[in-house]
């Protein structure tokens, strides 16, 4: 045991020399701030109708009238030429144009709008529920039969940034430590077979499980304090986070079982280009899988940070459990030369 | 004579890194990436069941939010649903038509998601009614190539749009006189392109960015080229190799072609690929991807000499990746916005993919700082890639120091001459990164910021130079020496001129280069002195200085605006 202790001793201080850890932490600091930076990108990749609380407000020109087509909340101008409106439309003056036809069995709108510019997508963000409500109104009134049964009191609130921040940016800030600590320990344990130091380790007193339990314990231990701190900086921010206690557990049995998986990965491999590529590799696909299931890491913490139960919680801690303990039984049955 | 030893070192580095790989693994790789393409076939969607909606008597509702993945339905009578919701077990309650809730902000976007899916449902439902009245609205969307540069705040069309504009006015207004305003959307049509007709649930907002995404498609294959090379340079110091290598009969710069070779060549080959894949007129996108390829390269070459542990390698990838990102993709976000998105070879890439064409001056401004700096950099790893430094073990900044004392000529005068000149697309690409960060804040505070940072980026770059060959603490060694390299930066920044001529109209392109006009090498002598004075009172205040030097260039950059406006 003093062994695994003095070789933990030994890699976090040499962290600690290196500034790694620090470094690591200015990277996570970097991604959030990126994020919240590119928010806006971000969501619009997500679900453009989402950046519809972005400040810019841009301006319909309008030709025509319809008395059940209101443009309350947006800034809109009335033309009685459709050329005038294009022609503020390309000085830009306006930032879209929309043609009212006068009633008819259909009525055909046509809408103008500047091509791969943020102002056409918030213009239509805008303008979409008001043509809603026209159509319910125009459709109400000509055939009653088809009118809409519940009203729903949404206050005009979009769920998209609520759903990015707690299934995006959450599960990326509490994971994001435990994919570092896999990373850092696949470095710390090649190096020792690229420098061949692995030999002069092994002629100690220590064998090899002791190295490499110091080893991984060394890169995990220091997961679960900067997945508090990303918790604690969220509940700063005034965004609820419930069962923060359970999310940091969760994120150190994700840790442990990436940790785990690097080990057996260096170990196998021994030379650390190609252990850190199939690392990538396999951490593409387990969050790619991760995002898809309900009951996978990613889908689990965004159902802890909710409030919601999550009784399979447990199966992780197992998991992990079983790959440390695997890789216990592998590493005393391994012939490292 | 024409020297082909690069030729057995690429060799060498093909069979050396294909070593590595055995065949097996290339077969694994194949799986795990069949694996994910299946996976992510799966769809992202995180937001499975994240609200709980408690329903009574409702079928409709009922029907429309099981519909939805997000939420989980609960069926229930009255008084089981009130106590779900009084325990906080359930976002909202619906008995019948109405629907009951505690406020909260979970609450509004439970809301907001049930409006969606009651809409989608409702639109699905009145379209299998096959009703003749169900869709008594239709839209038609056009989208319009429009084009403006902003001048401090206020925006214009930029002139050739107006001009083309002003044509197409004008042969319309000839036949307005006679037709009715329907007549004159059909006009309308034949001149712009048309496009969807829908009704208006059917509207999908565009996605803003989206050609963007597409050029993660070309970085991607990059990021890996560049985790092996820079892994291969530094392996090659860890086993001293390199040792060997270095007193064969081998040409420093052969040794470094031909490892460089073996990275660059494929990086080229599949960004073409890539590029022929998206547009068959594949020239234009990879010339304008190129400087990127060269850059990310060069950073690597010369992270794989710096580096003293993988680790360190590590930081060094990231700490460009993330740093390329802010400069390469922050611009593009402004494609067809602003005029100053052309920062960025990924918005010529973009506009390539788009099959739009771009101008030559375009293509200089946009990737000679790009090229220049992977040229320094090639330079500095060049001039490095020698013995006593390549296995020393020194602290990064000392390593730094000294090998720009070992690599330049011995003259310090000459030495800070050039060094001047060199570190300009250094100090240049720095403050595009941060003029891309600071240019949509609003004015009042943009202008400044930007103002400040460019200063402050200057003088930092200018104290590399200067104290790498400063150590003597008197004041006539010091301003001689601030001259040297005031003059050199100076010359360097003329030739930057030239290059970014086509950002000058543009006003922000006047704050860093309105300075050529007057006094520059004055200003420029007098604060690279004041840094200079910090040798004399000891380095301990050299923050105080670099302060007090950034906030006079600051001051000066002002004046000089104003008086460029007024």
């Amino acid at each position: 045991m003093s062994g695994s202790s003095s070789i933990i001793k030994k890699e976090l201080l040499s962290l600690a020399a290196e500034k790694t850890l620090i470094l690591s932490l200015f990277l996570q600091l970097f991604v959030a701030g990126f994020s919240s930076f590119v928010g806006i990108g971000l969501l619009s990749l997500y679900d453009p109708s989402g950046i519809g609380e972005y400040r810019i407000q841009p301006k319909i020109g309008v030709v025509g009238y319809n008395e059940k087509l209101d443009f309350d909340g947006i800034r809109a101008k009335s033309y009685p030429e459709l050329m005038d409106a294009m022609d503020d439309f390309y000085l830009g003056r306006i930032d879209g144009v929309l043609f009212v036809p006068a009633e008819d069995e259909i009525i055909e709108l046509e809408l103008w709008l500047p091509k791969n510019d943020i102002r056409g997508t918030l213009l239509l963000v805008a303008l979409k529920p008001k043509l809603e409500n026209f159509e319910e109104s125009v459709r109400t009134e000509k055939s009653p039969h088809l009118a809409e049964k519940i009203s729903i009191p949404s206050k005009g609130y979009r769920s998209s940034f609520f759903e990015l921040t707690y299934t995006l940016l959450l599960p990326l800030l509490i994971f994001l430590p435990s994919i570092l600590s896999g990373a850092l320990c696949i470095d710390i344990i090649t190096r020792e077979f690229e420098d061949k130091t692995i030999e002069s380790l092994l002629v100690t007193p220590l064998s090899l499980w002791e190295v490499v339990k110091g080893k991984i314990l060394a890169a995990w231990i220091i997961a679960p304090p900067q997945a508090t701190l990303w918790i604690s900086l969220f509940l700063i921010n005034g965004i609820l986070v419930h069962n923060p206690l359970l999310l940091i557990l969760l994120s150190a049995f994700i840790a442990m079982l990436l940790v785990v998986a690097a080990a057996f990965l260096s170990l196998f491999l021994r030379e650390r280009t190609s252990t850190q590529f199939f690392y990538s590799l396999i951490l593409i696909i387990f969050f790619t899988l991760s995002f898809s299931l309900m009951d996978s890491p990613v889908g689990m913490s965004v159902r802890i940070a909710l409030g919601k139960e999550s009784p399979l919680l447990p199966l992780y801690g197992i998991l992990a459990l079983a790959g440390y303990l695997l890789l216990r039984r592998f590493s005393e049955n391994f012939d490292p030369f | 004579m024409l020297r082909l030893g690069f030729l057995k070192v690429a060799k060498w580095e093909i069979i050396r890194s294909s070593s590595g790989m055995k065949p097996s693994y290339l077969g694994i790789s194949f799986f795990l990436i069949l694996l994910l393409l299946f996976f992510s076939s799966l769809g992202l969607q995180p937001n499975q069941g994240i609200y709980t909606i408690a329903i009574t008597d409702n079928e409709e509702i009922a029907y429309a939010a099981s519909e939805d993945g997000r939420f989980e339905v609960l069926l229930v009578g009255e008084d089981e649903g009130s106590l779900l919701l009084d325990a906080g077990k359930t976002d909202l309650h619906v008995i019948k038509d109405e629907i009951h809730f505690h406020p909260a902000r979970k609450t509004d976007a439970a809301l907001s998601a049930l409006e969606q899916a009651y809409r989608s449902y409702r639109v699905k439902s009145l379209a299998e009614s096959e009703d003749p009245g169900a869709f008594p609205v239709w839209i038609t969307l056009h989208y319009v190539k429009r084009e403006y540069k902003y001048t401090f705040g206020y925006r214009e069309v930029a002139e050739q749009e107006v001009e083309v504009k002003e044509e197409k006015v004008e042969m319309e207004k000839k036949e307005k006189m006679e037709i009715k305003a329907r007549e004159e959307v059909e006009i309308l049509e034949r001149v712009l392109p048309r496009e969807e007709r829908v009704p208006p649930s059917q509207l999908v907002p565009p996605l803003p960015f989206g050609p963007i995404f597409l050029s993660f498609f070309f970085l991607f294959p990059l990021y890996f080229f560049v985790q092996f090379y820079s892994a291969s340079v530094f392996r090659e110091r860890l086993q001293r190799r390199g040792e060997l290598l270095l007193v064969s009969p081998l040409r420093r710069e052969e040794l470094i072609l031909g490892k460089l070779l073996v990275y660059l060549l494929p990086s080229i080959f599949v960004t073409a690929l890539i590029s022929i894949y998206f547009n068959p007129d594949f020239l234009p996108l990879l010339l304008s991807f190129l400087p990127v390829i060269f850059f990310f390269l060069s950073f690597s070459f010369l992270s794989g000499i710096l580096a003293r542990s993988y680790k360190e390698l590590t930081f060094f990838s990231i700490f460009l990746v993330g740093t390329a990102s802010i400069y390469l993709f922050l611009p593009t976000l402004f494609l067809n916005v602003h005029t100053i998105s052309i920062i960025s070879p990924l918005t010529l890439l973009v506009r390539g993919i788009e099959g739009e064409a771009f101008t030559v001056s375009e293509y200089i401004f946009s990737t000679l700082p790009l090229y220049l700096l992977s040229l320094l950099l090639f330079l500095f790893g060049w001039l490095i890639y020698k013995e006593e430094i390549l296995f020393s073990e020194l602290p990064l900044h000392v390593k730094i120091m000294e090998i720009f004392r070992s690599i330049l000529p011995s003259i310090p005068e000459l030495a800070l001459l050039i060094m001047g000149i060199l570190l300009v697309p250094l100090a240049y690409i720095g403050e595009l990164i941060f003029l891309s960060l600071f240019f949509s804040l609003p004015i009042n505070l943009s202008l400044p910021a930007i103002i400040f940072s460019a200063a402050l980026i200057e003088e930092g770059v200018k104290s590399i130079g200067l104290f790498s060959k400063l150590t003597e603490k008197r004041l006539k060694t010091v301003l001689r020496y601030s001259f040297f390299l005031s003059l050199g930066f100076f010359l360097g920044e003329k030739f930057v001129l030239v290059a970014a001529f086509p950002l000058l109209e543009s006003i922000y392109g006047g704050i860093f280069f309105g300075g050529l006009l007057i006094f520059p090498l004055l200003a420029h002598f007098l604060f690279t002195s004041i840094l200079g004075m910090s040798r004399i009172c000891g380095m301990k205040f050299y923050p105080l200085f670099l302060l007090f030097a950034t906030l006079s260039h600051s001051i000066y950059n002002f004046q000089l605006l104003r008086y460029v406006w007024i």
